[in-house]
């Protein structure tokens, strides 16, 4: 099956394609020329839709599955650890799975669906309904999470140093929020604005942790991947304290994440330099975000969570920078909770902190 | 003699490892089996990781999986030598 959902893994690179068209077999070379066809195709079609306003994007939008009334579609796979999506549909009984990863991933699902439902009527990752596709056991010990533009996919770790990726609710939370964001202000994933939908996915991700578990901004550790990375001193990121997640760590040395602008790294746009490193400065929005919710108190989702997803639905753009945001979520503050309100100073001390 | 680096992102999270070294390859060939694990980064993944390899100028962003036997053994060791680069 070659469909959107999976054509990366099935597709050949446009140099062999080429190679079969000069020299194959008529059926060959009959293959090959559809296989270019549809290349072709798809990266038309990816130009196209990316230079699509967010609004347009969401009218272009395909969603497998949609839901009348509005309710979760949870559907979980198993890639049985090989790398072809989405895998073989995993089966339960009510709600419940035999596989634990199959259940981590339900589970944590259910919570995020929730999470945008309950506070925000959003229906699903695009607002109508969107299947969530979740596949598990994805590659061998493979040590990644990730959202490929329609689905999310998690990797069991090696069990040395990574546990499976289903492990924590906020990472869960953080592939899907990836999703909202491509649907909403499609932050674009370099430099700032790629450190913003990074950040976005942390402040989401960790929401949904602490509204699951009832934690208010005091009994929160703001730990991202606290329990997938194995040993309890370690975690993937704090966004307390980014840079503290990890030290001295035996593979991975010490947390890079700089808590504020002083420590902006400024990387290449490249693979190598994650994009500008949009996982290493996405620490400045992450810190700034917990010290806006712990001087606000209380649940972070009841206040700080209202502005930053009126914020990310109403006001970011794909080239939005942490100034940007820091305007947005000001404005956003003032028209919910009023401009001379404590939820405005609370919103701009956090800005400060992160001294942006 | 050619020399190769490889670098490797783990996505999800804040990791840069690289490792280098010279072998003793022909570079031709090198060159030609990393062209062919060639794969292209679609835009709209996130938390991807990658495996970035620069045999001297040139650059090749790879599918492990897709290398041949040879180059995939070169690719391997390195994979075993990768060491934390903290970034600037
Ligand atoms: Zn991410």
């Amino acid at each position: 099956m070659c469909n959107r959902l999976n054509h990366l893994h099935c597709i050949l690179p446009p140099y062999i394609a080429d190679k079969l068209v000069d020299k194959g077999s008529e059926k060959n070379k009959q293959e090959a020329l559809e296989n270019k066809l549809m290349n072709h195709r798809l990266r038309s079609d990816r130009l196209f839709l990316a230079a699509l306003s967010p609004h347009q994007q969401k009218m272009m939008a395909v969603s497998p599955k949609v839901a009348k009334k509005p309710k979760p579609i949870i559907e979980v796979y198993s890639c049985n650890n090989l790398r072809s999506l989405p895998g073989t549909k995993m089966s339960k009984t009510g709600t419940k799975f035999r596989d634990g990863d199959a259940q981590n991933v339900y589970d944590g699902g259910l919570q995020t669906w929730k999470f945008y439902y309950d506070l925000f009527k959003r229906n699903s990752i695009d607002d109508q309904g969107m299947a969530m596709i979740h596949s598990v056991h994805y590659g061998k010990r493979y040590n990644n999470a990730m959202w490929n533009g329609r689905q999310m996919l998690y990797g069991d770790g090696d069990k040395k140093v990574f546990d499976s990726f289903t492990k924590d609710i906020d990472i869960i939370g953080h592939e899907l929020t990836h999703g909202v964001t491509q649907f909403t202000a499609n932050l674009n994933y370099e430099f700032q604005s790629g450190a913003l939908n990074e950040s976005v996915s942390d402040i989401f991700g960790i929401m949904i942790k602490q509204r699951a578990m009832k934690l208010d901004v005091k009994k929160s550790d703001w730990l991202i991947g606290g329990n997938v990375m194995l040993g309890d001193q370690y975690a993937l990121r704090s966004m307390k304290a980014p840079g503290t997640a990890f030290k001295n760590h035996p593979q991975w040395g010490d947390d890079p994440q700089p808590a504020t602008m002083d420590g902006y790294l400024k990387m290449q746009n490249t693979e190598e330099d994650d994009w500008g490193g949009v996982h290493f400065n996405s620490g400045i929005p992450n810190f700034a975000f917990y010290v806006m919710a712990y001087n606000m108190g209380g649940f972070s989702w009841e206040k700080a969570g209202q502005i930053w997803y009126a914020a990310l639905t109403k006001e970011l753009t794909p080239s939005s920078d942490f100034a940007a945001a820091k305007t947005a979520t000001i404005k956003q503050a003032g028209i919910i909770f009023g401009k001379a309100s404590l939820e405005v100073k609370a919103v701009k001390a956090g800005w400060k902190a992160a001294k942006v | 003699m050619t020399h190769i680096k490889l670098t490797k992102t783990e996505g999800l999270f804040a990791m840069i490892r690289s490792a280098e070294k010279t072998v003793d390859a022909e570079k031709q060939q090198v060159l030609a089996d990393l062209k062919a694990a060639s794969v292209e980064t679609d835009p709209q993944h996130r938390d991807a990781e990658s495996y970035v390899v620069h045999v001297d100028d040139d650059r090749y962003v790879i599918d492990p999986g897709k290398l041949k036997k040879d180059t995939k053994k070169i690719i391997n060791g390195l994979v075993k030598e990768l060491k934390p680069v903290q970034p600037k």
